[in-house]
């Protein structure tokens, strides 16, 4: 797989100084799926972290709107930042850690169970 | 169903003081706390210092380095439980507080209930407000400091007063660029497709690619209400708050409410009021207990002590 903090645009948006925390630590690199495409994230950090970081402000489309929600409280209150996680829906992405080879897709208004009938 | 003397649910600054201050006494304690960390806003409000006149003893520096050395404080009472991950998601009759983790769920009744569950950012809504790159300033400040992700390089930053200024000292250590600040909703509105793209204040018009809603923080105190405690809109707490007596406890005994939850409060303050909790809650004496009000009443602004001065009001809430 490539190595997704190539892009400007990614490591524009990963802090990796900072005055006060010092340096962003390392920690081991896990890599998770966005709709079918690998991307790189850091060990133990939320979904919303890892996609934001490469650049993806998009988690999920309004049921009838079509109208699209991100990030808006960050701490697991507001549900705007809902996906869909390994199949599962509805998963809070802000206070939910990446683990390896995990598969987050965009949901669709109320997105649909992979096993049920259509 | 599990039992234990003090349970507190916030690891917060407040509910670490608390914790400590219930644990010193030597009875059995509970700190219970959603996230993965103790520290609370330590984590994400940076900024703040936390002086030794607050009364713990610990270094002044970056609030994640205060709260790695509260970590090892608690953690050398062998009286004190810790419990992270997990959510205190109710408060019912005779102090019985329901707690759930990814795969556990118990009840636990406890003989005194500390509620440090700080605050929550107030967001009025405007146009355009639930366009992705508009949120509210906790996650601006949680996306920098905890995950070390920039939401955006170009920001607006609506509200104004403390709040807004503290964000806006975050991102001027971040290398972004803040390209307004406005006060409120008023003639204010977000556009852009599918992201946000603009901030439009009456005519004029700014290209941004985050906007924090930073209008100040509202007291978070559900579980003392769940539990039927009396309480009241105060304005100039930041919201609906439990009345209190002068240790904290509300109308329901035994159910105390300190730190940002009761009031938005400093970072001394509310170290001082989980403190005063803690004694209370674990039974100090009258002397303990005038000495950490004295604490408390040092370190409280004006504004604190005239509404600590108005709980004197609800001290016959509790007739002992």
């Amino acid at each position: 797989m490539t190595d997704s903090g190539d892009s400007t645009a990614i490591r524009g948006r990963r802090l990796n100084e900072h005055e006060l925390l010092g340096p962003l630590p390392d920690v081991e690199p896990v890599e998770i799926t966005v709709d079918g495409q690998p991307f790189s994230a850091r060990s133990g950090e939320p979904i919303a972290a890892a996609l934001m970081a490469n650049g993806i402000d998009i988690c999920r489309a309004m049921p009838e709107s079509g109208e699209s929600r991100g990030v808006f409280c960050g701490v697991g209150r507001c549900s705007d930042c809902l996906m869909i996680v390994d199949g599962v829906l509805n998963v809070r992405t802000c206070v939910t850690p990446v683990t390896e080879g995990m598969r987050v897709e965009t949901q669709h208004g109320l997105g649909q169970w992979e096993d049920s009938q259509p | 169903m599990r039992t234990v003397d003090v349970a507190i649910v916030g690891a917060g600054p407040a509910g670490i003081a608390a914790a400590l201050a219930a644990a010193e006494s030597g009875v059995r304690t509970l700190l219970i706390d959603e996230s993965p960390k103790v520290g609370g806003h330590l984590h994400w409000r940076i900024s703040q210092t936390l002086t030794d006149n607050a009364g713990l003893p610990v270094a002044t520096g970056p609030g994640p380095q205060v709260a790695a050395e509260l970590e090892s404080l608690l953690a050398s009472f062998s009286n004190l439980t810790l419990s992270l991950n997990t959510v205190a998601w109710g408060l019912f009759e005779d102090r019985v507080l329901a707690l759930a983790s990814e795969d556990h769920a118990e009840e636990v009744q406890a003989d005194a209930i500390i509620l440090t569950t700080g605050s929550t950012d107030i967001a009025a809504p405007f146009p355009g407000w639930t366009l992705p790159g508009v949120l509210t300033a906790r996650a601006a400040q949680t996306f920098l400091h905890v995950h070390r992700v920039l939401p955006g390089h170009r920001w607006a930053i609506l509200g104004e007063g403390d709040d807004a200024d503290e964000l806006a000292g975050d991102l001027a250590r971040c290398d972004v660029e803040i390209v307004v600040r406005h006060g409120s909703v008023d003639n204010f509105r977000a556009s852009g497709t599918n992201r946000l793209a603009h901030v439009e204040i009456e005519d004029d018009v700014y290209e941004v690619d985050a906007l924090a809603i930073a209008m100040g923080r509202q007291p978070d105190a559900e579980l003392a209400f769940q539990a039927q405690a009396r309480g009241a809109f105060v304005r100039v707490l930041g919201g609906y708050t439990p009345f209190r007596d002068l240790n904290g406890q509300t109308s329901e005994v035994g159910v105390y409410v300190a730190g940002d939850a009761a009031g938005i409060a400093t970072l001394p303050e509310l170290v001082a009021e989980g403190q005063l909790a803690g004694k209370a809650a674990a039974g100090a004496g009258d002397a303990e207990l005038t000495r950490a009000q004295g604490l408390l009443n040092t370190v409280a602004n004006r504004r604190r002590r005239e509404a600590i001065e108005r709980s004197r009001l609800t001290d016959s809430l509790n007739p002992s």
